[in-house]
């Protein structure tokens, strides 16, 4: 088309659509002056027109992103039981998260049970990160506590990525909850057992960031294992200090897939502001799970993401002030034998431990690390 | 943002407007990272129960990418449009890879949730609105930029009309007509 044609055709449209559609008709006969292309030209984008609303309205990073969502969904991983990768024969699936696709398998070389993780492709070809996320594994792989399930490996077989972990049986401490709270002395085991990993690893500077009841395996043996210590931030870059100018409002935490509910209860209200994660942010994860294994209700609730972490936000009111834990049921008795670990925490965060016992260290541990953001946990 | 900051991507579209062709290979994983970031919410939204306000999501996604905001105001224009640029090309090249000959990339609503795949005969994609506006360029240069600055840039048309030096009314009329015209382009599928 020409310029000439095409100038006069745009002209006309936009008169055209400025007119009630019942005098369109007459408008274009008087315009077009008997010019059939020209009049093609302009009734043809014409009839378009109630189609185009919806076009082109979101912009184009928003329909690829849809596109690759689409993609991604329609393209499960495949299932890998019955594999060999490499000296890992895969055996069968038990678990999928945001993070990859966990099976159980044997390791052939060093005869013995391991779980193992598929990492799904997130990285799309960013070297960069692939080597950020190796970095990390390889750190995570130095933990070694009774109370974190072990990082064995970063493996790669051909095109397929995985971790090799440690295999731990049993269920999740979200699988016991949903049956309501646990005994007091039964809380205060699993518990300070959690305490006892968390502390181990952050002795190291490891965080866990993604500290849930989910992330807590419960063995036939009594042992408690935290899975996927570090692994949230392995996978997602660190959120950028906060920007006064321009506060993020979801963080990666929020936005990878299966981030659901069970995740937003349990954040820090920094990772809840976007703000990276630090030892804080651990701690206040443990003392909502605490909270929940006493109490059997969640310490943050919300119908929704956002109103979780809205709830999470409001400030001092939430029920894990030292006010709150002493709401508890009179259960200080128990708590004062069996807090050691959590008491060693306490100690070490800089608050005294006196006859309270550990819960309302923490509820206070909590409580002062939000009120005075300036001190320092290291 | 693969580590980078915005003030670095800034800086790498800057470099990029001036010439400097291995920025754009440096901006490609910073794009892909926001967008495969943006997909990951678009799955978590799949699932039932989940509602994010995807216009919020995609220009926080956008601000990310192209902050003007420590830009001197003489600049802003230009960084504009280099900005709206790179990203048209990323992400068509994207498309380009991914689609491999496929239609790639609806452009325009998509429901998400309702759980059914839409028809590549529904949509118009990114790779064919790219050739059309190619098309488009030919014989209308400001109303294609139009379409670049608000499609692939996501700006505002107040920051379109800033960048093209015309009002905003203008800005938006050529919007309309562009839209029914690249529709048509598209699925008439012929070229004129």
């Amino acid at each position: 088309m020409n310029q000439e044609l095409w100038h006069k055709a745009k002209q006309i449209y936009q008169s055209a659509i400025a007119l009630d559609p019942p005098q369109r008709e007459a408008f274009l006969i008087k315009a077009c002056a008997g010019d059939d292309l020209l009049r093609r030209e302009v009734e043809s984008p014409l009839s378009h027109r109630p189609e185009a609303e919806n076009f082109m309205e979101s912009p184009a990073l928003d329909a690829a992103a849809r596109a690759l969502a689409q993609e991604q969904s329609r393209e499960p991983d495949p299932d890998l039981s019955g594999r060999s990768l490499l000296q890992y024969r895969v055996e069968e699936k038990i678990g999928a998260g945001g993070m990859g696709v966990v099976y159980r398998a044997r390791d052939t070389k060093l005869d013995r049970q391991v779980a193992i993780k598929v990492l799904p492709d997130i990285f799309g070809g960013d070297l960069e990160r692939l080597a950020r996320f190796d970095r990390e594994a390889r750190l995570l792989a130095s933990l070694n506590h009774a109370n974190i399930a072990a990082i064995h490996d970063l493996e790669e077989c051909g095109r397929t990525r995985f971790l090799v972990l440690e295999l731990v049986e049993g269920h999740t401490l979200a699988e016991r909850l949903h049956k309501g709270s646990l005994p007091v002395e039964e809380a205060l085991r699993v518990c300070c057992q959690i305490a006892e990993g968390l502390e181990s690893a952050h002795e190291k500077d490891i965080i866990h960031r993604d500290l849930k009841p989910a992330n807590i395996k419960l063995t036939p043996d009594g042992k408690v294992k935290v899975l996927d210590f570090g692994l949230a931030k392995a996978f997602h870059r660190e959120v950028a200090a906060a920007d006064a100018n321009h506060p993020p409002i979801l963080t990666d935490q929020m936005t990878r897939p299966g981030v659901i509910l069970g995740t937003a209860a349990y954040m820090s209200p920094e990772q809840a502001k976007g703000v990276a994660a630090d030892k804080r942010s651990d701690i206040w994860s443990f003392g909502c799970i605490l909270y929940e294994c006493l109490t059997g209700k969640r310490a943050f609730e919300g119908e929704t993401v956002p109103e979780t972490l809205a709830a999470i936000l409001k400030g001092p009111n939430y029920p894990l002030t030292a006010a709150g834990w002493r709401m508890l049921p009179t259960k200080a008795a128990p708590l004062r034998s069996t807090s050691g670990p959590c008491r060693a925490k306490a100690e070490i965060k800089g608050f005294p431990m006196d006859a309270a016992g550990a819960p309302a260290h923490y509820g206070g541990v909590m409580a002062e690390s939000y009120t005075t953001p300036a001190r320092t946990t290291k | 943002m693969t580590g980078r900051s915005a003030h670095e991507v800034t800086r790498l579209l800057q470099d990029w407007g001036r010439g400097d062709q291995a920025a754009l290979d440096k901006l490609i994983p910073v794009v892909y990272d926001e967008l495969h970031r943006l997909a990951h919410i678009y799955m978590v939204r799949e699932r039932p129960g989940h509602t994010l306000q995807s216009s919020a999501l995609v220009n926080e996604a956008y601000l990310r990418l192209v902050d003007a905001r420590n830009i001197e105001w003489q600049d802003r224009a230009h960084f504009f449009a280099i900005s709206a640029n790179v990203m048209r090309r990323i992400l068509v090249e994207f498309g380009r890879a991914r689609g491999a000959g496929k239609r790639w990339g609806k452009v325009g609503k998509v429901e998400f949730d309702e759980g059914r795949v839409p028809s590549p005969e529904q949509g118009a994609d990114l790779i064919a609105l790219d050739d059309a506006l190619n098309a488009l360029a030919a014989v209308d240069p400001r109303e294609a930029k139009v379409v670049e600055l608000r499609f692939f840039g996501g700006l505002s048309a107040e920051e379109t009309a800033e960048v093209l030096k015309v009002s905003s009314k203008t800005v938006l009329r050529d919007w309309e007509h562009a839209k029914v015209w690249l529709l048509r382009e598209l699925r008439h599928g012929e070229p004129q």
